[in-house]
């Protein structure tokens, strides 16, 4: 789930492990990588609730009796999701899974459907993130680690645990304001 | 007694900024005991003293035209320092109305307000405007509604939705900011944005206030204290610019102390916003310097132990960790307990 | 506390047997404004003791000069209902509490299903002014008894036409909230306003389809009702208070000059929440989960069971 409850404390968001087992019209998963094992053992599990499922993957294909369409690009996949949910009944609930960057830019497309935040459940796959430079603005992925130099202001930076659902990215902030780009202290 | 404004004076490169004695004795100083751990200290904001921060809604003083002057600066570095996400749009002409109507009640000979039905007619003598245009019409305003009164208000305002049982920072003009960043902070919930202070998580500070100001009615407002130090007199300490100010805080030394380190404090004031059910967060930010600070000993006494015995994380989370103890050692001789040890 | 405001009656106007509506207008200065779906609390004096009774503002937000507020006839009164039709005359005075808000309409959604049993429609009337200033999207669905429980049906059909959807419980017209619900498209947030057995049909219905909690929204109309007489014992003097059996909790502690914050007065904002350390306590309230009933009582409904004596955290 995504959504805060009472013990979360933190901007961090917590992802999925199962799609949970509640009563809805219809489900609709998105895939980065639809031949992911992750992604067959969620569909196994919709499938076991005898809900409709739709299946909208990047990459890839499921081994399963699952409808399914592959997409070329992720704007085709937005322009597709946008039409899925478009005149799609209130019950409905989305799942997405691939890496942490892919994950956010689907939750802010389904956002803007009207998908409450409750609706939407997110699988994370591998280590890529988003890093956002507080300095410039510029987005940039990195895997786990803690720093990181801005590729575009080239500001080293420290990689905070705050993270921004609206830019799928955790803040990045100058690691040394005393020597900001690791040119030596003045 | 109407205040008096003084001319424009610099938070940034040459630091001009100073305080009149008047300045200094309206000083809201934040201590009300010898330490200091977080705390949901948010009261009602009833009407204080005249003459004190407290005494208006909104608080001018003779720093006005610089704080103005600082905030067009800004801006015009990082127009995105002022947000309104969509569904704002209301809650922005809430804060238009509320502000002008304050300022024109409090401040009369400042500022002037006409009201015929839509039509209104604002004037701001201290900054020479004079704006005529049709209240909920965005067209008839040279930019957004919020970002038109709060270029001519002093503090940061933002602006929170109230919905889902939490509020979500949703809207802002926030270009004096203690160290973070409304272009990061935009669009999170109340307990989204404060996870990076430390403790108060666990002390539910958190949880107590949000449920505190999601039930705050209209025109009854309420209102807190926040400070961290600030080396210089900058305004701008926002996590955008930290890697131009950051360094400063090398640059603290036993000599330079007493000029350099402010206090800076928050008068922190929330408002419903009438029409629109959102809240207004103003954070009207106040800069005095050590050495300003100790022409009342009393205060220079109390700082000196609250410095003294502040818990390392928070000291940490405040940034004042490299020059904690210069400041501390500065403030001793103000202190006659610690004096006599 | 907060302050109160000083207003006048200036018109009364009964619009069905049960039902009447008050026009209030400030003694000095001016209204604060109020956004569609807030609540004042009036304070009635009435039988020797002050109540505070919830009443939606009815009017339309962008109208400053005066407030207005239904009040229906309730049957098992305490005295307030009772007070409101029979006593209050034009050109009496009143005490409100500033408006609050525990209703608002929901900034992000596409569509609004409004659904109204009898005066449950009042928060509704201020939200129809302002979402057709607004040019938003929405529906009524208003469940009534024609002649008794209908107040405004006649200018709602002629202001919403077709987005009014009435149910007249005397023809046997039912609403079928299942099917309400489930044929709602993404973005859809419903509001319910009416009477526990309205609000549970809806709230049962929408989880067997699964909708999204935040989604829907409710109002309880829910005055506390009496009971039977019980005492309390304040922790912090020792002191006793006797409840009377028509009195709520909050109410005699406010009597005693103990002030609690709290804005619906119905068991629902959760402003008024109490520690308790003993005695038996009958839950009334919405808000608080059941782990939480082991240790804080919600005053303004709850009270300690028949003779029990409780020990608050006060």
């Amino acid at each position: 789930m995504t959504s805060d409850t009472a013990s979360h404390k933190h901007s961090t968001p917590v992802y999925a492990e199962a799609p949970s087992p509640v009563p809805c019209q219809q489900r609709i998963m998105l895939a980065q990588d639809a031949s992911h094992a992750e992604v067959a053992r969620f569909v196994e599990a919709m499938q076991a609730l005898q809900q409709p499922v739709t299946l909208v993957g990047l990459t890839g294909r499921a081994p399963h009796a699952v409808q399914q369409e592959i997409v070329s690009d992720r704007a085709s996949l937005g322009q597709r999701l946008t039409v899925l949910l478009d005149d799609a009944p209130l019950c409905t609930r989305l799942h997405v899974s691939g890496d942490e960057a892919f994950l956010w830019h689907c939750h802010a497309l389904a956002q803007a459907a009207g998908l409450a935040d409750e609706q939407i459940e997110l699988i994370r796959l591998g280590q890529r993130r988003h890093l956002y430079c507080v300095h410039c603005s510029c987005l940039q992925e990195i895997a786990e680690e803690g720093e990181a130099t801005c590729q575009d202001c080239g500001v080293r930076l420290l990689v905070r645990e705050h993270f921004s659902r609206r830019l799928g990215a955790y803040m990045g902030v100058c690691l040394d304001a005393c020597d900001p780009r690791g040119e030596g202290r003045p | 007694m109407p205040v008096t404004l003084k001319p424009v004076e610099t938070y940034r490169d040459d630091f001009t900024f100073r305080n009149s004695a008047e300045a200094i004795a309206r000083f809201p100083f934040p201590f009300p005991e010898d330490s200091y751990m977080y705390s949901v200290n948010i009261e009602p904001a009833t009407a204080g003293a005249p003459g004190s921060v407290f005494e208006h809604w909104f608080d001018i003083d003779e720093h006005y035209r610089s704080e103005m002057a600082e905030r067009a600066r800004v801006l015009e570095r990082d127009p995105d320092r002022c947000l309104v996400m969509p569904h704002m749009q209301q809650a922005g002409w809430d804060a238009v109305e509320m502000l002008m109507t304050h300022l024109a009640t409090d401040y009369p000979e400042w500022f002037e307000l006409e009201r015929d039905g839509e039509r209104w007619l604002w004037r701001n003598h201290a900054l020479d405007l004079c704006q005529r245009f049709t209240f909920g019409d965005p067209a008839s305003l040279p930019c957004e509604p919020l970002e038109y009164i709060t270029r001519q208000v002093q503090g940061d305002f933002a602006m929170l939705d109230q919905r889902d049982g939490n509020l979500w920072m949703d809207a802002g003009m926030i270009t004096c900011p203690a160290d973070w960043s409304i272009k990061f902070d935009a669009g999170m919930s109340f307990t989204q944005w404060h996870s990076p202070v430390p403790m108060a998580h666990q002390l539910g500070v958190f949880d107590r206030a949000l449920k505190y100001l999601m039930n705050i009615q209209v025109d009854q407002p309420v209102r807190r204290l926040n400070w961290t130090l600030t080396v210089n007199p900058r305004l701008d300490t926002s996590s955008e610019t930290f890697h131009e100010w950051g360094g400063e805080r090398a640059q603290v030394s036993a000599e330079n102390v007493a000029q350099r380190v402010h206090l800076r404090v928050e008068l922190q004031f929330m408002p419903r916003l009438p029409r629109s059910n959102a809240l207004l967060f103003g954070i009207r930010t106040y800069l005095i310097s050590l050495e300003e600070l100790a022409s009342n000993p009393a205060w220079a006494c109390r700082l000196h132990r609250v410095l003294r015995d502040l818990p390392e994380a928070i000291a940490d989370y405040k940034g004042m960790t490299l020059y904690r103890q210069t400041v501390v050692d500065w403030l001793r001789q103000f202190d006659p307990q610690a004096r006599a040890a | 506390m907060t302050a109160a405001l000083e207003v006048q009656v200036a018109g009364i106007c009964q619009l069905t047997p049960v039902v009447r509506e008050f026009t209030l207008v400030p003694v000095d200065g001016i209204l604060p404004s109020f956004s569609c779906g807030s609540h004042v609390q009036v304070h009635i004096e009435a039988g020797g003791r002050t109540l505070r009774n919830a009443y939606s503002l009815l009017g339309d937000p962008a109208d400053r000069d005066h407030y207005r507020i239904a009040v229906r006839l309730q049957e098992a009164s305490r005295g307030g209902s009772r007070f409101m039709h029979e006593q209050l005359s034009v050109g009496d005075r009143l005490r409100l509490s500033p408006p609050a808000n525990l209703f608002a309409p929901h900034s992000r959604a596409r569509h609004h299903v409004l659904i109204a049993g009898g005066i449950g429609i009042t928060p509704f009337l201020s939200y129809i002014a302002e979402l057709q200033a607004k040019g938003a999207s929405f529906e009524l669905h208003y469940a009534y008894r024609a002649g008794l429980t209908d107040a405004y049906l006649a200018s709602l059909r002629q202001r919403l036409g077709e987005r009014l959807h009435g149910y007249d419980s005397l023809q046997g017209q039912r609403l079928d909230m299942g099917r309400l619900l489930a044929r709602q498209k993404l973005g859809t947030h419903a509001y319910v306003c009416g009477p526990q057995s309205l609000l549970d049909c809806v709230r049962e219905q929408a989880a067997m389809l699964g909708w999204p909690q935040s989604s829907l929204h409710w109002e309880a109309f829910a005055a506390p009702e009496p009971g039977a007489a019980f005492s309390v014992t304040l922790t912090s003097n020792g002191r006793q208070i006797d409840v009377p059996a028509d009195s709520s909790l909050l109410e005699t502690l406010e009597a005693h000059d103990v002030e609690l914050p709290n804005l619906c007065r119905g068991g629902v904002c959760g402003q008024c929440a109490t520690g308790y350390s003993s005695g038996e306590v009958e839950h009334r309230d919405s808000y608080l989960a059941p782990a939480e009933r082991a240790t804080t009582l919600m005053p303004c409904v709850s009270r300690g069971r028949c003779g029990s004596a409780l020990t608050l955290n006060l």
